[in-house]
């Protein structure tokens, strides 16, 4: 079956300067020098699960997804359902330990419309976290719409 | 809002790695740059702001560099206090002392400048205590910056500074909203309006109870050290916004009013909010904390209290 409207789509943009490899190669260790520095905040408690949001000083940078009946980090992109019931207090702790144990991947994404490599972070065999990196790979770029979520029903 | 445009802009936020090139492996020089930095940044964004911005660097900082936390986060709150009492929109008490008595922005600066000088110097000499062990931090990545946001903010809080300098309040309430509507409305969505009110019911609440106590005859001191000590004391017990409206009602002399309620924002935790945010961010004992302000606010009151005689 096919859809009724063709997908909405951008206008290309014009490539004020081009990617290169070494572009994705800085983005990726610039997020393992900051991998370090990354802490959790108050986790935000959802009607059927939690999540965890991650910051990078005082800027959230993304969240990882809660799994209560395994009391452990579920991968990007799943979050688990029916994990209401679990504690924020431990869910905090459980994914401090893991983004201790946390690796950043060696390859990077890059996504036009946000005009940013996207640099995932894995524990154990799946990815936790997705972290955003300028074009030039020099600065990461924050989740803005996460980190007023979290100061409006929460703490850092 | 101009204030929290400049926070969201990431302004403050690029400034830190720079910190960390500038200690050169050096704990001390690294305090030393903590409590420059977040004083000058009070003195133009809210110190309970400051808090927000600079605390959970200086947390991760001395994690990394298995720095003293209670030590790092409690100097950069005194640093925040300190630093915010130079301008009259450095905190809420200047605030409504600068309002209240008409004064100018810069005869509020210059009157104030000696003795935030002297706890700046005061607070440094505590720093020397510090043992100047090697850090092991290089760097620190970069946040992108906001440019947009950035200069939108900076215009708001100048042309808000001369509408107010020129008695038209109102107006730069307006003016600021316009523009975070059209330029920046997660500023809006970000703005701590709860705690605006909250400040207007304090200042409710405290004219009433000033209005009772002087029904009763009781009386504060007017002017002079006993002022500035009964204020520094009044925001050590129950904060120091509150002791401020209560205080100001009977219009007593304007320094060491203001004097009193900003060196009383070190010392006890609850002496400011700027206190309590830092403490809950970095997960700080009230014990640690104390630990370090309560000193350094006994030996800064009693070295105001010589400067002012």
């Amino acid at each position: 079956m096919t859809a009724p409207f063709p997908p909405i789509r951008r206008e290309p943009r014009t490539e004020d300067r081009p990617l290169k490899p070494e572009d994705g190669k800085k983005a990726v260790e610039l997020v393992r020098e900051a991998l370090p520095f990354f802490r959790v905040g108050e986790p935000i408690t959802h009607p059927d699960h939690i999540d965890v949001p991650v910051f990078y000083l005082d800027f959230a940078i993304d969240r990882i997804h809660y799994d209560g009946k395994a009391k452990s980090p579920r991968p990007k992109g799943a979050p688990p359902h029916g994990s209401a019931a679990a504690n924020p207090g431990e869910a905090r702790e459980v994914i401090e330990r893991a983004l201790k144990e946390a690796r950043v991947l060696d390859a990077a994404e890059f996504r036009e419309p946000e005009d940013c490599w996207v640099v995932p972070v894995a524990w154990k065999s799946f990815i936790i976290l997705h972290v955003r990196v300028s074009r030039e790979g020099e600065e990461l770029i924050p989740d803005y719409g996460l980190t007023e979520e979290v100061r409006r029903y929460g703490t850092l | 809002m101009a204030s929290k445009g400049l926070e969201l802009s990431g302004l403050f936020s690029k400034l830190a790695p720079r910190l960390i090139r500038a200690a050169n492996h050096s704990e001390r020089r690294l305090m030393l740059l903590f409590i420059l930095t977040i004083s000058l940044s009070s003195t133009v964004i809210m110190n309970d702001t400051a808090m927000l911005v600079f605390i959970p660097l200086v947390v991760a900082t001395s994690e990394i560099a298995r720095v003293d936390t209670a030590r790092a986060v409690t100097f950069s709150a005194i640093a925040a206090n300190v630093g915010s009492a130079l301008t009259p929109i450095g905190n809420p008490q200047n605030i409504i002392i600068w309002h209240s008595y008409g004064l100018g922005f810069l005869e509020f600066i210059r009157s104030m400048l000696p003795f935030v000088f002297l706890w700046l110097l005061v607070l440094f000499a505590f720093t020397l205590t510090i043992k100047n062990r090697e850090l092991s931090v290089e760097r620190i990545p970069p946040v992108a910056l906001r440019k947009t946001l950035l200069v939108v903010s900076l215009i708001s809080l100048i042309v808000d500074v001369v509408l107010a300098e020129i008695g038209r309040a109102p107006l730069a309430f307006i003016f600021t909203l316009f523009v975070f509507l059209v330029l920046g409305r997660d500023v809006l969505r970000g703005f701590d309006w709860a705690l605006v009110l909250t400040f207007a019911f304090i200042f409710i609440d405290f004219n009433e109870l000033a209005f009772l106590l002087k029904s009763a005859g009781l009386m504060f001191p007017t002017g002079g050290t006993g002022l500035f000590v009964v204020s520094a004391t009044l925001s050590q017990l129950f904060s120091n916004v509150p002791a401020t409206v209560l205080l100001s009602a009977g219009k007593p002399e304007w320094l060491p009013l203001s004097l009193g309620v900003n060196i009383g924002g070190s010392g006890i935790v609850v002496g400011s909010l700027a206190n309590l945010i830092a403490i809950r961010i970095a997960r700080v004992g009230v014990g640690d904390f104390h630990r370090h302000s309560v000193p350094y606010f006994l030996v800064a009151l009693l070295l105001s209290v010589l400067l002012l005689l």
